[in-house]
């Protein structure tokens, strides 16, 4: 079977495994600080029932490949109503380490229930959008490239770096990706980007378990990015990052070097090719999104056995590289904010490695709003809780569902993607978040 | 076979129809847990216990109490669950109602002069601990680590932690409790009320906490317990510990005016007399056993090639002797940290130890930050899972020192037959969990083991050593065995041996549940007779 | 053949005693009066479990007692016609004593006056209440929560008391939490019964604590005792001031200084240290409106150098309230106090001042001063004279919370009536004001269970299970008495 079909078999021993303790709930309890942000799920935050958590999807995908119950339109909406963040992942490896993959197990039902046609209806749109236009917004194709006009962006064969914009730059939040381009030429960087040949990373349709419309958008941006013929792929979007880091090289490999813009920034501030000249006073704290800090390590697919050592103790052979989130993109960003003249960083509890998911990814913003924006008001007043002026972040999709959820009565905060601070401390010009709709 | 539809009805009457659900895939997470073998005698059928026949999450007292009521009127048995951290956490036979407490999650009160805290039940001990910590208290942790419910730990479980030595037990700890009876009656114990507060959990007369709690509690055999307070303790630390390292070893930042020792003794007996004289000389923190060096060397190798965690397990059985204490000292003052040091070491030396402070030792400096975490905190006290996906315990009653100390010689060689036989985890002979608790009044010593549940002669092995570690400890006098604490059919056979205790746990259940309707599964059986001698 | 018959048969007819009757019909407290029909004297544990036996098949009430004269609360008079008073009295063995485990077996009439010296022989101290009568029953004052002076070692309220063997009104017996295993006397003489837990999912020790002898009969039990320290000075913190003592006391327990420590009016104190009347009214201006009093000790090893700087530590904390630790007080050294503490004394030491009656509860500390300040204005609205107020604040539970007696003091009958006045309106109103009634004695059950209706529900279910024939001293608590 490839790693296409779906196979919850493949993950049958590692779920009888799950013991309940319900760790996959809460933030590594080293980590704890305090009663109000000790928890790390969106979803079992408003819903409640265990079947939320990673760990109760995990028994409930065990009772269906026991053949216990079938799918249920509930069943759905447990799988689905999910980010896919990880953050359970991390908890339960804590403990159990090699020996559970919590979010391969969830992605895995995703593919099983995608493949049996049991999605939100939702999705099922996201996934013809996404095909027919390239994006998941359903815009035209042909105005991808909108949003670098009269930015005097050249063509270039072989430009030194590949910038990405991603959909939600390209067709909500342009100012994202114009400040990128000042940034970029700023640092007199040669980059290229692809315009309206630019398609989906296809993220939506990997979360939602569509695998092979998935590997149809792989091959899509593979083939553009060979034809521009850059070396270095930069975006500033976590969720492309995380499927160009993380995701790409085990499906069909990636030859460019990826990096998220926060990398790229640091190594233009110490190559001397951005220089910090502006005092921006500011207290801010930093959004760790989830695609770019856990989920932007490689998660290697692992081929091998259980095998029993020591008596009954279960190791993998070969040893499994277990992902916890530790080669995220964490210090980058916050170098950044450091080197900025008159910036201080206040922390929130979750960051890092367990930062909190904001709840819009793995399709939940499109299917279920009023959990994406449950998610985007429990960070906001995570972040509120600091004291901070500002919610810094660099992910268009986390800072679009802060605003929608602002927008709707989500308490007051600004949110501030970090190209308008980097731009600032540069002396140049930038804009600041604003929908396009 | 679901419940009769006006059930439902009522029950989305009562919490609201989003907090209602029959749904296979939300039922089978409150029907999955861990310790299929601990239910020896039932002979429990693997890790799936029964499917309830709704699950119900209520906000507040007064929607407990009309769940109580709604299942008294319909004869629908009702369990009470807050974290499910343990297979007593599920019903125990269809018609039921399971309530999951999670929704009632707060800190109502945290009384930082009197140092107590009212909580409900899904406030965990590591959310209050971090709370009280900001104020210079802290909490007890119980030793499945603070990932447990407090209020469930302390009335209706069992309590014993690590840093016991100060902390106890929570058959200590527990103050006052809100408690909606089996019959749907909503009574608080102790001082609130008489509408005093909640500092006190004992009177107007006798202690009601009597009734439901004691060595353990009912495990959701005598209604649900809504709200409680319980006792924090001073905490001469920081109001909040740095945190060092890196997943998944996070470790703590030793705060100036703490100091951890492993205090390594030529045998048990020498341990257990100098755990006598630390608690007389009135010095000490915490002081515990965690496990033993090979555990510690698996639980710490998870990230390292076979190779180099076979060094690592030969290092720890080397450094970490069997007959060993964690000790932690700590004082906001420093003439205060120096007299139990002096103390302390003389008493190691009298009794033939050696006192390793761990800051300052050559190996285990390297780790000083973790092991901090794990012994002195209980952060990772879950990992005794980690080998198998699943644990189990033995002997582990609390009991006079000198009678607790015979259970490691007479568990060890019951332990090492099934080790050797490869039916556990290679853990060691020793791996006793355990220590002095309140300045070593009383002293707990439970043998850990991992099996596998799905090896077959692994879970069959671990049912016979529960038969057999239970046996010696009737024949030993050892107390009640945990997992006798946890299989009423268990607790049948030591029952003559204890004063028939189950005879009066019966006449409790019926007196105060006459339907039988608060799952009696993990309480004892009502109608059950019990067994000849 | 009738009950009386039969209890001759089980404790000889020289044990049971129809002369004294009149010495258990009242006591100090306002319960009215009533006669017993009949007062036996069992010797031993399995006599009890025999005459309970005998009362449950009968009907008739049993009242059990243990300490000798004076008594004080009300619960060793017969709530009902036809009771037979249970002296425990005679039942006087020290069953084991245990240095190592700090523990003593002893059956319900040994006294302090019998088993101080014999604990002082082995290095230990009795975990007590505040200066004892050396004919009180050291079990009962365990199992009636008596405050007790060290709160640092008070883990929950039910300490000193460790576990015990009970005769509940069935007649059945059982043996409460390490004892439950026991099978012996021999056994128990191994001095190794430490654990008060259980046995299995119930504390049956709570139940019968606190309960006035309403749920079962001890006829031994396992208490914990402390170390007798190789060095302790006590000392004095004087202050006009209760909250600021309150506020020192908060820390010391924070901060684990000290062993013994409460807190006293002047009254109090006065009457504490004053042989008489006279002497009393000596001491009492020279005296602080209120003092603490603390003890600190050294033990086995460095004890000089523990004593040190406990009383360094205790000193600068003082001196920040603005306080000071004194090593006399009037006139008296703290090593004369401290002898006294040790006590035990003959009879009670209240009594040298004329009748009283205390108003006892539990409550926080921070609320003390509000407690006094309203029953200052109780008692000046009962025209009783404020400076005849005794008060005694023993903080308990580690800090948790503390206990509170008001002692009134009165003389001739019409003082009797309208310190009874006084009594009643002032708990009234202190209950009213959150003040925690956790041993409701005499009248105070009635205005306790009024309040607290659901919690005397449960209480009578329990009761339905220990005794359901009701024999157990009726007309305690919430259970009814004549009828």
């Amino acid at each position: 079977m490839s790693a296409e079909e779906p196979d919850l078999e493949r993950y049958r021993t590692q779920m009888e495994r799950c013991y309940r303790c319900s760790l996959c709930k809460w933030v590594p309890i080293t980590q704890v600080k305090g009663w109000r942000f000790a928890q790390n799920c969106p979803a079992i935050l408003k819903y409640h029932f265990h079947a939320y958590s990673g760990g109760g999807k995990v028994i409930a995908a065990l009772g269906l490949l026991e053949g216990k119950y079938g799918i249920t339109e509930e069943f759905v909406r447990v799988v689905y109503r999910c980010s896919l963040c990880g953050a359970c992942d991390l908890a339960c490896k804590i403990v159990l380490g090699e020996r559970m993959e919590p979010l391969e197990i969830l992605h895995e039902l995703r593919k099983k229930f995608f493949r049996d046609g049991k999605i939100p209806e939702r999705h099922g749109k996201l996934v013809e959008d996404t095909l027919k236009y390239g994006n998941p917004y359903a815009e035209p194709r042909e105005r991808r490239g909108e949003w670098a006009r009269g930015l005097g962006v050249e063509g270039r064969e072989k430009p030194e770096v590949l910038y990405f914009a991603g959909c939600t730059p390209s067709y909500r939040l342009p100012s994202v990706a114009r400040n990128t381009v000042r940034l970029l030429k700023g640092a007199g960087v040669s980059f290229g980007i692809l315009g309206e040949e630019e398609t989906c990373c296809g993220s939506p349709l990997y979360k939602i378990g569509a695998e092979e419309a998935f590997r149809e958008q792989v091959k899509k941006n593979l083939e553009g990015f060979d034809r521009l013929g850059a070396e270095t792929l930069v975006t500033q979007c976590a969720g492309c990052y995380h499927m160009f880091k993380a995701v790409y090289p085990e499906v069909e490999g990636m030859d460019l070097e990826v990096l998220h813009l926060s990398e790229y920034v640091e190594r233009l501030l110490e190559e001397g090719r951005i220089r910090f000249t502006k005092e921006m006073p500011l207290k801010v704290t930093w959004h760790d999104p989830c695609h770019l800090g856990r989920l932007g390590e490689r998660r290697h697919r692992w081929e091998g056995r259980e095998v029993k050592r020591y008596g009954q103790m279960i190791l993998t052979e070969p040893r499994k590289k277990v992902a916890y989130g530790k080669e995220g993109v964490y210090e980058p960003p916050r170098r950044i904010l450091g080197a900025i003249p008159g910036v201080s960083l206040l922390e929130m509890q979750r960051i890092r490695e367990f930062s909190f998911c904001c709840a819009a990814g793995g399709g939940v913003r499109a299917a279920y709003p009023e959990l994406a924006r449950f998610g985007a008001r429990e960070r906001l007043e995570e972040a509120r809780a600091t004291g901070a002026e500002a919610l810094v972040t660099c992910c268009p999709f986390c800072e679009l569902n802060f605003l929608e959820a602002l927008e709707e009565g989500g308490g007051g905060m600004r949110v501030m993607d970090l190209t308008e601070l980097v731009l600032g401390a540069m002396g140049e010009e930038s804009q600041g978040l604003e929908i396009r709709r | 076979m679901a419940l009769d539809r006006r059930v439902y009805g009522e029950l989305e009457a009562a919490v609201g129809p989003e907090n209602v659900s029959e749904d296979p895939c939300v039922l089978a997470g409150y029907s999955r847990h861990w310790a299929a073998a601990l239910r020896t005698a039932e002979k429990s059928p693997g890790k799936w216990t029964p499917f309830p026949d709704a699950v119900v999450l209520p906000g507040s007292a007064e929607e407990v109490q009309k769940v109580v009521r709604i299942c008294n009127r319909y004869g629908v048995r009702f369990k009470a669950h807050s974290t499910g951290w343990g297979p007593w956490g599920a019903v125990s036979q269809r018609n039921s109602v399971l309530l999951d407490l999670r929704r009632m999650n707060r800190i109502l009160e945290l009384d930082e002069r009197n140092r107590y805290a009212v909580i409900e039940p899904y406030v965990s001990a590591m959310q209050l601990r971090a709370e009280a910590m900001k104020r210079g208290l802290t909490c007890h942790v119980a030793g499945c680590g603070p990932n447990h419910s407090v209020l469930a730990s302390c009335t209706s479980q069992e309590g014993m932690g690590a840093d016991g030595y100060t902390m106890s037990h929570n058959n200590r700890n527990l103050l006052a409790v809100e408690w909606v009876t089996p019959t749907g009656e909503i009574v608080r114990v102790g001082s609130p009320g008489s509408g005093a507060g909640w500092f006190c959990g004992d009177g107007p007369g006798p202690s009601l906490r009597g009734i439901f709690k004691g060595e353990w509690g009912a495990l959701g055999g005598l209604g649900v317990f809504t709200k409680c307070s319980v006792k924090l303790y001073p905490w001469p630390g920081p109001p909040e510990l740095k945190v060092v390292g890196e997943a998944p070893n996070y470790g703590y930042e030793l705060p100036g005016n703490f100091r951890l020792y492993l205090a390594v003794f030529p045998d048990w007996e020498s341990l257990n007399e100098a755990a006598y004289r630390i608690a007389d000389a009135k010095i000490g923190y915490m002081v515990w056993r965690t496990a033993s060096p090979q555990f510690l060397a698996l639980v710490m190798g998870s990230q390292l090639n076979e190779e180099e965690l076979s060094q690592l397990y030969e290092t720890l059985e080397e450094l970490l002797p069997a007959h060993r204490l964690e000790i932690t000292l700590a004082s906001p003052s420093a003439r205060e940290l120096e007299y139990e040091e002096k103390v302390l070491r003389a008493i190691v030396e009298e009794t033939g130890g050696e006192l390793r402070n761990v800051a300052e030792d050559p190996v285990l400096s390297g780790m000083k930050e973790y092991l901090f975490a794990a012994f002195s905190f209980q952060n990772y006290n879950a990992r005794v899972f980690s080998f198998t996906g699943d644990f189990l315990t033995s002997f582990g009653a609390e009991l006079c020192p000198d009678r607790a100390l015979k259970t490691v010689p007479l568990g060890k060689e019951v332990r090492r037959k099934y080790v050797e036989r490869g039916l556990f985890v290679r853990d060691g002979a020793e791996n006793f969990w355990g220590g002095p608790e309140e300045q070593n009044r009383f002293c707990h010593w439970e043998g850990l083991l991992s099996y596998d549940p799905a090896e077959r002669r692994s879970l069959e092995g671990a049912r016979e050593y529960v038969e057999e570690s239970d046996r010696v400890a009737l024949e030993h006098k050892l107390g009640m065995t945990i997992p006798s604490h946890l299989s009423p059919l268990l607790a049948e056979r030591f029952s003559p041996h204890h004063q028939h205790f189950q005879e009066w746990l019966r006449r409790i259940k019926r007196k105060f549940d006459p339907g039988n309707l608060s799952d009696h599964g993990y309480y004892v059986n009502p109608g059950a007779t019990p067994p000849p001698p | 053949m009738g009950i009386r018959e039969e209890l001759a048969e089980i404790v000889g007819p020289e044990n049971l005693l129809e002369e004294v009757l009149e010495e258990y019909s009242s006591d100090h407290s306002f319960s009215p009066p009533r006669r017993p029909s009949l007062v036996v004297r069992p010797g031993k544990a399995g006599e009890v479990r025999r005459i309970v036996e005998a009362a449950n098949r009968y009907g008739v009430p049993l009242v059990p007692c243990s300490s000798g004269p004076p008594r004080f609360r009300g619960d060793t008079v017969p709530g009902r016609e036809g009771s037979i008073v249970l002296d425990l009295s005679g039942m006087r063995e020290i069953i084991a004593l245990s240095r190592r485990n700090k523990i003593a077996v002893i059956e319900p009439g040994v006294t302090f006056g019998q088993l101080l010296p014999e604990l002082k022989r082995r290095g230990l101290r009795p975990h007590g209440p505040l200066l004892p009568r050396a004919n009180k029953s050291v079990l009962t004052s365990a199992l009636e929560r008596e405050p007790v002076l060290m709160p640092r070692y008070q883990w929950d309220l039910l300490d000193p008391l460790v576990c015990a063997e009970i005769v509940f009104g069935t007649g059945e017996v059982l043996r409460t939490g390490e004892a439950a295993m026991v099978e012996s006397r021999e056994e128990l003489r191994e001095g190794n019964l430490t654990c008060h837990m259980g046995p299995g999912a119930f504390d049956p020790i709570r139940l019968v604590q606190g309960a006035q002898g309403t749920m079962g009969i001890v006829t031994w039990g396992v208490i914990r005792c402390e170390l007798l320290p190789t060095v302790e000075h006590l000392f004095f913190v004087p202050s006009p001031n209760l909250g600021k003592l309150v506020d020192l006391t908060y820390t010391l327990l924070w901060r684990r200084l000290g062993e013994e420590i409460f807190l006293l009016n002047r009254l109090s104190l006065a009457g504490l240290l004053g042989k008489s009347r006279e002497e009393r009214e000596e001491l009492r201006p020279s005296l602080p409106p209120w003092i603490l009093i603390l003890t600190v000790a050294g033990y086995e090893r460095f004890p000089e150098e523990r004593v040190e700087y406990q009383e360094e530590e205790v000193r600068a904390i003082a001196r920040e309230r603005g306080l000071g630790l004194e090593a006399s007080l009037a006139g008296k050294e703290g090593e004369e106090v401290k002898g006294l503490l040790e006590g035990p004394q003959e009879g009670s030491w209240r009594l040298r001042y004329g009748n009283f009656q205390e108003i006892p509860f539990l409550t926080t500390m921070d609320r003390t001063p509000f407690f006094v300040d309203l029953m200052l204005r109780m008692a000046e609205k009962h025209e009783y004279p404020p400076e005849e107020l005794g008060v005694y604040v023993q903080p308990l539970v580690q800090g948790v919370c503390c206990h509170v007696g008001f002692d009134l003091f009165y003389g001739a009958s019409e003082g009797r009536r309208k310190v009874e006045e006084l009594f009643l309106r002032a708990s009234e109103a202190l209950l009213e004001a959150g003040a925690f009634f956790s041993r409701p004695y005499g009248p105070l059950a009635r205005l306790v269970y009024g309040r607290d209706v659901e919690t005397a529900g449960v209480l009578r279910k329990v009761k339905e299970i220990f005794d359901p024939r009701g024999i157990l001293n009726p007309g305690k608590l919430c259970f009814g008495g004549e009828g």
